[in-house]
């Protein structure tokens, strides 16, 4: 019975640990082959944090936010305005303290973004991040305007990292980043197999009929938001030590853009496709930024092509390849 | 300070607010698209006029007031209307019908796309072309030096809303417009293409967001980032007004513009906040906005 | 005599001049079960909304469980457990057959708000969904997504959704409709088991007289708002005025 509750091979443990795996092993692999790349591993691993709190709200419960980069913006600011403020270099009161302000927003705006969906949502989550934006640029004797803040080293776990080179202090921070997005990922997995997750996807297909049957959808999508924008804050926040610098661009509506689109690369319909996608997006990104100035004009492109071929992402064509891979060995199977 | 001013220039600034409700309205009210690169339009229309008048007119026709006024604005709004058919129209023909999130990301890419071709032209510093402006000289209003383009400007909008508004409620091609903004089935019903028709109300649209950047430039400069300033605020004045809708352009950008004149004066900062807290108000208060519900 | 569940005493509902419904009483027992037919624009649909609380009645009361709940709206009634379901399939496309009713399940424990234990780790909620797939046949396409199934079974899945919430009272809107005439007869078996097995009350709307004849025990007949005739099939077949309004005499 318990089999009629589908687990398809992007959605399983097994998958997400593998994946994992894979993260750890390939670090030091390209250190050693193209060292320049081997740091947007960990950038891509930040981002895909971003990306799976992000789908939660447009894969699971149907909610396009174009304005997530709010998130990001408050978990890096967070971490900066720590910095600069109280002097702390230990990383986990700033991610926590991220947490706790990306939740408070999510609960405040909320319940009356929440009430609508499809346009008026996306556009009002994007509205929300560019009130943000105008404020780190207009306050910039809090928030430093343009210039930003400078972010040193920080301290993970209570070491202090100040003496060692900077090479091992990144290696170190790529399985610190690891280390908490495995975690993530895990309970990613648990929330979406939950009873909140599958009664979100009911919401998704159809919110007339799960109110019918009982469910608050109300109270479940901000549930669903509140947690989907402490990941995202999370990931903010990890993304200022590497950075060193957090600036408005990070809270710019652009990002924004960039998860929805990482996720629907990797596939929102799966739980490890926004990981894959952010991961591939980051690293497609670096080379794009490497090869010409005029890389928006590529990854506009990209976004284009990739809507109208493959709108349901990398991890759709993984599936159908399987799946035809699949029959192919059923048929020769039965005529051997 | 001065009343008359603020109300010009509250009345300057809706008139360019208006040309790029109005196409955004026509465009999601015809064929239910929302287009976040419309303002790009807009963008591009200000730096095309910048462009032909600095580097085409002034210097074959010197500082022509005639010249100045008529051909910058033409020619801008034809190359505009060549990009809109090049890029714009078949990206938005193929989105129809394919969801918002579909809409959303797609004009989102072609808006980037826009902003590097941009780069790639102009370069990434601001582009200004004030030579019509102070051509037209300046007026007395209660003891200050008023524009006489920012005039120009109202008046001229108030032509054109008015020219929209009668093509819309007098016209055949106004009632194919209405009628196919509540069931685009009207209409082959109506007895028009339905392709040559989408693309008329696409290319009119572009032709006012460009429009609206051509009057623009004179004032200002153009630079990066000016799509997105305009586009915020623009959706803004399409939540209030309403989806869709004619009435709806006319009434969204003249109170954004009232809202926002009366919040640069008291509260600069906050000017995004109270734009957005008052649509939140407005959409709670009537979903469909003020003048909205019943499509274009 | 089984004890009274829902009681409806002299109501009517207008909608500008017209009497939708004019002057209605009847009573339905616990586990009983009865057909409304009639032809269009009769008042069955008004109805049927008067009772789930989706309108309220111009005149007349109405007991549910001995509660006067003529003034309590949709969702209030639904909690004392009053349920209906409607003409126009609504599951949910992307979960499976066993997920869907274990949505519903999880509601009406409570648990939907639960985000750190997988639902299938829930026992009570796999059991009763396994309890739901047998009572309603269901069991063998508890895998399969709603689009892969047949009219009928679509049907019985919406059906089964609402019983997940363990309604007193089961309100059905023409349950038959849409299915494959081949279809129709096992649809409506498999509905009326699943409630005579559990003892929901229900209070069944049809079209298909064949159905009709065939499966109830009570029918009542409506016309311009006025009850007909309430009686077993027989008695109401033999009616000289059901025959002329609903039969056109091709039933003798």
């Amino acid at each position: 019975m318990v089999e009629a509750f589908r687990r398809e091979l992007g959605n399983s443990l097994v998958a997400l640990a593998i994946l994992v795996a894979v993260l750890g092993v390939a670090y030091p692999i390209l250190g050693f082959i193209a060292p320049g790349y081997a740091i947007y591993l960990t950038y891509g691993v930040i981002w895909s944090i971003a990306a799976l709190g992000f789908n939660l709200l447009y894969g699971y419960t149907g909610l396009l936010s174009f304005g997530h980069a709010t998130f990001i913006g408050i978990g890096a600011y967070t971490v900066g305005l720590i910095v600069k403020y109280l002097g702390l270099r230990e990383l986990e009161p700033m991610l926590v303290t991220a947490m706790v302000a990306s939740a408070a927003l999510a609960l405040i705006v909320g319940p009356v973004v929440l009430r609508y969906g499809g346009i008026f949502f996306a556009i009002f989550m994007l509205a929300i991040g560019q009130i943000l934006w105008g404020f780190y640029l207009k306050f910039y004797h809090v928030t430093g305007g343009t210039d930003g803040i400078k972010i040193g080293r920080v301290e993970l776990l209570g070491f202090d990292l100040g003496r060692i080179d900077y090479l091992t202090y990144l290696t170190i921070y790529h399985y610190y980043v690891l280390a908490i997005a495995a975690i993530a990922y895990i309970a990613m997995w648990y929330i979406v197999n939950s009873p909140l997750g599958y009664s979100l996807k009911a919401i998704r297909d159809n919110e007339v009929r799960a109110r019918a049957l009982g469910i608050n959808a109300l109270q479940l999508k901000l549930i669903a938001f509140t947690i989907s924008a402490v990941y995202t804050g999370l990931a903010g926040a990890l993304l200022a030590p590497l950075t060193r610098l957090v600036s408005p661009e990070l809270a710019y509506w652009f990002v924004s853009g960039k998860i929805v689109f990482m996720t629907i690369l990797g596939g929102a319909s799966h739980l490890i496709g926004p990981i894959v996608g952010a991961i591939i997006y980051t690293y497609l990104e670096s080379i794009a930024m490497g090869y010409t100035i005029y890389w928006y004009l590529l990854l506009g492109i990209l976004i284009i092509a990739v809507m109208i071929l493959s709108p349901r992402g990398l991890m759709s064509l993984v599936d159908s390849s399987l799946t035809r891979a699949r029959l192919r060995w059923g048929v020769w199977q039965r005529s051997s | 300070m001065a009343l008359p001013i603020y109300v010009l220039d509250t009345l300057f600034y809706s008139s360019l607010l208006f040309l790029i409700i109005a196409g955004l309205n026509l465009i999601y009210g015809i064929l239910r698209v929302v287009n976040l690169a419309h303002a790009s339009l807009f963008t591009f229309g200000a730096y095309a006029t910048a462009w032909i008048t600095t580097s085409l007119i002034v210097p074959r026709l010197g500082e022509n007031l005639l010249a100045l006024m008529v051909l910058p604005l033409v020619l801008g709004v034809i190359l505009v209307i060549l990009v809109s058919l090049a890029l714009v129209t078949p990206l938005l023909r193929y989105s129809q019908g394919r969801g918002d999130a579909f809409q959303l990301i797609v004009t989102f890419g072609l808006l980037i796309i826009f902003e590097d071709l941009f780069k790639l032209a102009w370069g990434p510093y601001p582009v200004s072309a004030y030579n019509l402006f102070f051509q037209m000289g300046f007026v007395d209003i209660a003891g200050l030096r008023y524009p006489v383009y920012k005039f120009y400007v109202i008046l001229l909008t108030a032509i054109l809303a008015l020219a929209l508004w009668y093509v819309t409620y007098r016209s055949a091609f106004g009632l194919v417009l209405r009628a196919s903004s509540m069931d685009p089935h009207m209409i082959t019903a109506l007895g028009l293409n339905t392709s040559r028709f989408l693309i008329i109300v696409i290319v009119l649209a572009s032709a006012l967001a460009g429009l609206g950047g051509s009057l623009y430039i004179p004032v200002a400069s153009v630079q990066l980032g000016l799509s997105t300033e305009f586009l915020v605020i623009a959706f803004v004045g399409m939540v209030i007004g309403g989806l869709g809708s004619f009435v709806g352009a006319v009434a969204g950008s003249l109170i954004v513009s009232g809202l926002r004149t009366l919040t640069l004066i008291v509260f600069p900062e906050l000017e995004l906040v109270v734009l957005y807290l008052v649509a939140v108000i407005v959409l709670l208060w009537r979903p469909e906005g003020i003048g909205g519900g019943r499509g274009w | 005599m089984a004890e009274i569940l829902l009681r409806v005493e002299g109501v009517y509902k207008y909608f500008g001049g017209v009497r939708a419904v004019d002057g209605v009483s009847f009573s339905l027992g616990r586990g009983e079960r009865f057909f409304v037919v009639g032809p269009n624009g009769a008042g069955k649909t008004t109805l049927v909304n008067l009772i789930s609380g989706y309108f309220k009645p111009d005149r007349g009361r109405i007991l549910f469980k001995g509660e006067d709940v003529t003034a309590l709206g949709l969702a209030e009634r639904v909690r004392r457990g009053i349920a209906r379901s409607f003409q126009l399939v609504t599951v949910f496309d992307n979960l499976t057959v066993a997920e869907n009713i274990a949505v519903s399940v999880a509601s009406r424990l409570g648990r939907s708000r639960v985000a750190y234990k997988t639902l299938s780790s829930y026992r009570d909620v796999v059991e009763e969904v396994e309890r739901i797939l047998e009572v309603f046949e269901l069991a063998d396409v508890a895998s399969k997504y709603p689009t892969e199934l047949s009219q009928g079974d679509r049907k019985i899945l919406d059906v089964a959704l609402t019983f997940a919430l363990k309604p007193s009272l089961i309100i059905l809107d023409e349950p038959t409709s849409g299915v494959a005439t081949k279809d129709k007869h096992s649809v409506m078996e498999r509905l009326i088991k699943a409630f005579d097995v559990t003892g929901v009350s229900s209070i069944i709307v049809e079209h298909d007289m064949d159905i009709v004849f065939r499966y109830a025990r009570r029918v009542v007949v409506m016309h311009e708002g006025k009850m007909l005739a309430d009686g077993d099939p027989a008695s109401v077949r033999g009616n000289e005025e059901v025959r002329r309004i609903l039969l056109g005499g091709v039933y003798a």
